[in-house]
């Protein structure tokens, strides 16, 4: 393989690995978790995500069993506080046994996911269905992912240039047009 | 008998699994012998896409240079890249007007008895047709012309008996 064949090859899937990297880092998914919260009032289940700048968390949940819940999103901090039982204030917070929400988040960072008890069933046991979906951009991924890009590009176009810089074959071109060759001469 | 060459028809076109693979067609007395050129790589290309996929299939297309003048024919023959087809094993040839040129369909006999068909398209080289442009020649007269020309090497190359089982509807 040549040079240049193996700098386009290389430079070719280093540019789809970074695009698709970049590309990525758009868009999280969608996120499906089922729990069990267990009967108590101590009990909670919580799962946390990582928001970037502008980002929003989307979530549907549902009761798969009986009763309520109440679900909160919190900051870090506020988290703390949640755990330790003190006063903390959610981002957002919302009750039912089914439910279908989006936060906005004011700063970037990691953000918990709170589902408990709702009034009246913290002897229970329940089991909760929900589905997340992260929407926003992780600048961590989109900047590796450009980095890879632009490599894999450079990789590419260095690629290209060799290509062109190629001495040519020292073989006659075929020709463009039919040819015909000339007949044998009759001896003599 | 020493085996002659006839003609060259420098460019046609067989579709592949991979892409179109270019070939040219080294005529002689005896002989129809499909030299491959460039084995494409269109898939790759049209998988990665754009400009760098475009690129990037390009220069894993397979070229090959073949010195037509010098070369012994049976050093072509015996390529297994290329393809050989006795005049005396075909069954039938028919060349037929299309709107890029004109296909080529031979059904010939293998030596081991074996019955094949090969479909291939006789056109110019896109080079070519962009030279020709820019001397005020229409793609379409281009392609004729080239077309007709073809004709008459494989007319100058089969045998009478091979003639015999061509027909040409261009």
């Amino acid at each position: 393989m040549k040079r240049y064949q193996l700098l386009l090859i290389l430079g070719g899937i280093v540019l789809i690995l970074g695009i698709g990297m970049a590309w990525s880092s758009f868009d999280s998914g969608r996120q499906l978790e089922t729990f069990s919260i267990p009967a108590g009032s101590d009990w909670h289940y919580y799962f946390e995500v990582s928001l970037p700048l502008g980002g929003a968390i989307q979530i549907r949940f549902s009761v798969l069993s009986s009763g309520t819940v109440d679900t909160f999103v919190f900051d870090a901090t506020h988290y703390g506080l949640y755990a330790q039982g003190g006063s903390a204030t959610p981002v957002h917070s919302e009750t039912g046994s089914t439910g279908d929400y989006a936060v906005t988040v004011p700063r970037p960072g990691t953000y918990y996911v709170v589902f408990e008890h709702g009034a009246g069933f913290d002897d229970v046991e329940q089991r909760v269905q929900t589905i997340y979906r992260v929407v926003g951009v992780d600048p961590v991924f989109l900047g590796i992912g450009a980095s890879i890009a632009v490599v894999g590009l450079v990789l590419a176009v260095s690629g290209i240039r060799a290509k062109r810089k190629e001495v040519p074959s020292a073989v006659p071109p075929t020709p463009s047009t039919v040819k015909f060759f000339e007949p044998p001469r009759p001896p003599g | 008998m020493e085996e002659r060459k006839v003609a060259l028809i420098p460019h046609v076109l067989f579709q592949g699994m991979a892409g179109p693979k270019e070939y040219s067609v080294l005529l002689t007395d005896q002989r129809t012998i499909f030299v491959l050129e460039k084995s494409s790589k269109a898939m790759v290309g049209f998988m990665l896409g754009g400009v760098i996929g475009a690129a990037i299939a390009e220069s894993v297309a397979t070229r090959r240079v073949t010195d037509f003048e010098n070369m012994p024919v049976e050093n072509l023959a015996m390529d297994p890249k290329n393809l050989a087809v006795p005049h005396g094993s075909i069954q039938r040839l028919v060349m037929k007007r299309k709107v890029a040129g004109a296909s080529l369909r031979i059904e010939y006999t293998r030596p081991d008895g074996k019955r094949k068909k090969l479909t291939a398209l006789v056109t110019p080289r896109a080079d070519q047709l962009k030279q020709q442009k820019r001397q005020g020649v229409r793609k379409k007269e281009a392609r004729r012309a080239y077309v007709r020309q073809a004709k008459e090497a494989f007319e100058r190359a089969l045998s009478a008996a091979a003639a015999s089982r061509a027909e040409w509807r261009l």
